[in-house]
């Protein structure tokens, strides 16, 4: 078994779950939203090198289910960001 | 099965088991030493150092035990649940006794946040009216602590029910506090020294305008 098969295969199903409930599979900010309000997360955007990003672009802290993501001017890199770090 | 196809499937095992469960229980062991009877002491090993680690987080904390089937345990599972218990009660008791005697099991103070779930975390941010982003920097000590206002840290401490003193030997810790749980979508290693002012946090922090005037006036 690949090691990263749970994940992808958990992805698979939030995917899924989200396409039946009518979010647009195209539109990867809506799907993003949509992930982060089903997980109950919280999604914030900080300005590149700040404190809160700890020198990386994007972070997942767990604890209090946030995800921290640096503000670049496209959408789809930002998308890109919050998707990989949740 | 070749020694290349245990070792991955003891690598698989290993990779699952700590997926399962942010800290491993009796009954989860139980559950992987019947899937992979063959690797019943790595993964022994392994669950120990994973309860282990999040001992050191939550000190003094009761292990969670779960209620199992025990007259349905094979001899290699029961072998396995009692040193997984054995350990634990062993690493528990000496850092016990370390605290009765006032030797400190570690340099490093405890850190207040660290008991706290998420609907805690969120509750402490909701009542200090303030938001994630600003707690989690308090958290990993990136606000320098000189600036922090005395009224805003008193408010802190009762919050996470410590004396004012225990949280700011917590903020005064040379060196950052690494969380467990965070994931980071990164070209280099983490940086966690970077430090803001008070000022300078709740100015980037994404709180809003009110929150801002509020946090600045104290």
């Amino acid at each position: 078994m690949d090691s990263l098969e749970l994940i992808r295969d958990s992805a698979t199903t939030m995917h899924s779950m989200l396409v039946a409930n009518g979010v647009d599979p195209l539109d990867p900010e809506a799907m993003v939203q949509a992930a982060i309000q089903d997980l109950e997360l919280v999604m914030t955007f900080l300005p590149q090198g700040d404190a809160g990003l700890k020198g990386a672009r994007a972070l997942f802290d767990d604890q209090s289910g946030t995800i921290c993501c640096e503000i670049t001017d496209s959408l789809v890199v930002s998308s890109l960001l919050c998707k990989r770090s949740s | 099965m070749s020694r290349n196809e245990s070792t991955a499937r003891l690598s698989d095992a290993l990779y699952e088991l700590s997926l399962a469960q942010e800290v491993p229980d009796a009954a989860l062991l139980d559950e992987f030493v019947r899937r992979y009877p063959e690797h019943a002491d790595d993964l022994t090993d392994f669950a120990i150092m994973l309860a282990i680690d999040s001992l050191r987080e939550v000190s003094q904390g009761d292990v969670p035990r779960t209620t199992l089937a025990e007259d349905k345990l094979s001899p290699a599972v029961s072998r396995a649940m009692s040193r997984f218990y054995n350990r634990l009660h062993a690493v528990q008791s000496s850092e016990n006794i370390s605290v009765e005697r006032g030797v400190p099991t570690s340099e490093i103070p405890p850190n207040p946040f660290a008991t706290l779930d998420r609907a805690a975390f969120r509750g402490m941010v909701q009542r200090l009216n303030v938001n994630t982003v600003f707690a989690i920097k308090l958290r990993d000590r990136h606000i320098v602590p000189e600036t922090i206002p005395k009224r805003f840290t008193d408010q802190l401490a009762q919050e996470l029910k410590v004396p004012p003193g225990v949280l700011m030997e917590h903020l005064n810790v040379q060196g950052q506090s690494q969380m467990q749980g965070q994931f980071y979508k990164a070209a280099d290693k983490p940086q966690l020294d970077i430090k803001q002012t008070f000022c300078e946090a709740v100015k980037s922090s994404g709180l809003n305008d009110e929150q801002q005037r509020l946090l600045l006036a104290m």
